[in-house]
């Protein structure tokens, strides 16, 4: 592909980065603040994406499709943590093991997914698309919908964690001995993190779906990205995972002038390989423990 | 002191780490505006005494009571609104947040509350603190950083307070304020304190009891008018 390609290029990085974002601080959220690697968040999106198919299908409008994905995932994200995950925090599990839950949870539930819905993808209807044009670059309403969406959603978990809620969400995340020092109580916190994050993936989900198509193992692609978004950028940083998740639709995207496109996973995992081995803290991480 | 309500009461305590005994028999009291000193060598079992006693390890036998009543396994938010706080030997403060969101979050567990004018109360207090207010906390000085433990503690208006060697990392001066701030709060506001310290010197200049600690056990209880008429403390340790 030529150069000519590049402004066309620059423009997909930046809608397939912006859901990146919103999916990174997401995963990162959770991660973070409980220490898990959540791998059944991509269960979480799946179950939205479902939820949001079933009421669109009976003609739900748009908006309130999103309110009742967001919905589903928060609470497909409660119940993965109190079911789960609690019980093996009160064991004081070892982080590989709770690991191995979450794996097996999403595996368990895609099955259930798949034997309930079936293996066909589904469209999730009630968004009429046109095209648009920008200089020698097109794109669609529905990538300005994904962009918009998207940053709201960022823009008000950032202001989330500003709230006395988020404060001690940051608290928790930074320093688990001392919060429980201070008398805050981190099943809460917990709480309100897994609320938060799955909420935005269960809006991610409408978005992906509107995209793409639901099906059972839909969750796993957007899951990686989200990951690999987190860890470029930097755990623990909220900055961190969303500039970490647009840099990776970025990259993704100008690899298409060396690769073609369903070889962009490698420069995902490229990217991700360069900062761990470079700098593992993540790229807008603060290196300190200051 | 003795005659005055005692505020806090700690009855053969004996705590564990998995399978190894750490602490096999602790008891102690604290009366009302008094200082007590906990002291003893590394690893005789003060952190975890004091840990145990504000409900941040679950002891295997013994009892804790606060005002009359019995707090082993109240969780430590419960602990932090009956009126008890811990400063932790290291680690006391959030690094990553700054100054002011750190006050916030030592009144956390009393709700809204405490707010944003307990907080300017407490920068009245610490009037260093109120300057640096939005700078992070992990880049305070070592004093600085101490007093906004401090800080953290008291926005709740405790009666009781739990530190564990506030003196530790201190240049000789900052200690002598720190242990002056702890008399203070005891004599003039009626605070009740326990506190495990290292610089003996400096805890028995301000405390009005000590006990002392070996190996798990505290084997003997001075006033510190008894301390401070010894010659030496070595054979103590
Ligand atoms: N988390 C833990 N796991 C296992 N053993 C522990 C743990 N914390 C403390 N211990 C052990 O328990 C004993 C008492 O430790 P503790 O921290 O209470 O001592 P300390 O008197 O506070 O010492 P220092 O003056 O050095 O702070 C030590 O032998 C220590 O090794
Ligand atoms: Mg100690």
């Amino acid at each position: 592909m030529s150069l000519n390609a590049l402004p066309q290029l620059l423009l997909n990085g930046f809608f397939a980065g912006s859901f990146y974002a919103m999916m990174a601080l997401s995963w990162g959220l959770i991660f973070s603040t409980a220490k898990i690697f959540h791998f059944a968040h991509a269960l979480v999106f799946t179950v939205a994406a479902y939820g949001a198919w079933m009421v669109a299908s009976q003609g739900m409008p748009i908006v309130g499709t999103f309110i009742v994905a967001a919905a589903v995932g928060a609470l497909a994200g409660l119940a993965i943590d109190r079911g789960i995950y609690r019980p093996l925090r009160r064991r004081n599990a070892l982080q590989l093991n709770v690991f191995l839950a979450s794996l097996g949870v999403l595996l368990a539930g895609e099955a259930v997914i798949q034997f309930v819905f079936g293996v066909q993808a589904r469209s999730i209807q009630g968004f009429t698309l046109s095209p648009l044009r920008l200089g020698r670059a097109g794109f669609t309403t529905l990538e300005i919908l994904v962009v918009v969406v998207s940053w709201v959603v960022i823009g008000a978990v950032v202001l989330f964690m500003r709230t006395r809620q988020g404060t001690a969400i940051r608290a928790v995340e930074s320093n688990p001995e001392l919060s429980r020092a201070m008398g805050i109580n981190d099943e809460k916190v917990y709480r309100n993190v897994f609320l938060v994050g799955s909420a935005m993936a269960g809006v991610g989900a409408v978005l992906f779906s509107l995209q793409e198509t639901a099906s059972p193992t839909m969750g796993i692609e957007p899951l990686i990205a989200a990951f690999i978004g987190a860890f470029v950028g930097g755990i623990g940083s909220i900055g961190g995972a969303i500039l970490g998740g647009l840099l990776l639709g970025m990259m993704e995207n100008l690899g298409g002038i060396f690769l073609p496109g369903h070889l962009q996973v490698i420069v995902a995992f490229l990217l991700l390989f360069i900062v761990l081995l470079v700098r593992p803290v993540g790229l807008f991480a603060r290196d300190t423990k200051a | 002191m003795s005659g005055a309500q005692p505020v806090f009461e700690v009855d053969g305590l004996k705590v564990a780490y998995g399978a190894r005994d750490a602490v096999f028999d602790a008891s102690l009291r604290v009366d009302e505006g008094e200082v007590v000193a906990l002291v003893g060598h590394n690893g005789a079992g003060k952190t975890t005494t004091l840990k145990s006693a504000f409900g941040l390890l679950a002891p295997k036998a013994g009892t804790v009571r606060f005002a009359g009543e019995h707090i082993v396994g109240h969780d430590t938010e419960a602990n932090v609104r009956k009126g008890i706080r811990f400063v932790p030997e290291d680690d006391f403060v959030f690094r990553q947040l700054a100054v002011e969101d750190n006050l916030h979050l030592g009144g956390f567990a009393m709700g809204r509350e405490v707010g944003r004018a307990s907080v300017e109360r407490v920068f009245e207090e610490f009037p260093v603190l109120a300057e640096r207010r939005k700078q992070r906390a992990g880049t305070l000085s070592g004093g600085e950083r101490r007093m906004l433990s401090m800080g953290m503690a008291l926005i709740s208006e405790p009666r009781m307070l739990l530190l564990d060697e506030p003196s530790l990392g201190l240049a000789p001066v900052l200690v002598r304020q720190v242990m002056d701030l702890t008399h203070e709060l005891a004599k003039q506001r009626g605070l009740s304190v326990l506190m495990v310290e290292q610089n003996i010197d400096q805890a028995v200049r301000v405390a009005d009891r000590v006990y002392v600690m070996r190996a798990g056990r505290i084997f003997l209880e001075e006033t510190a008018d008894q301390m401070r008429a010894r010659d030496d403390w070595w054979d103590l340790f």
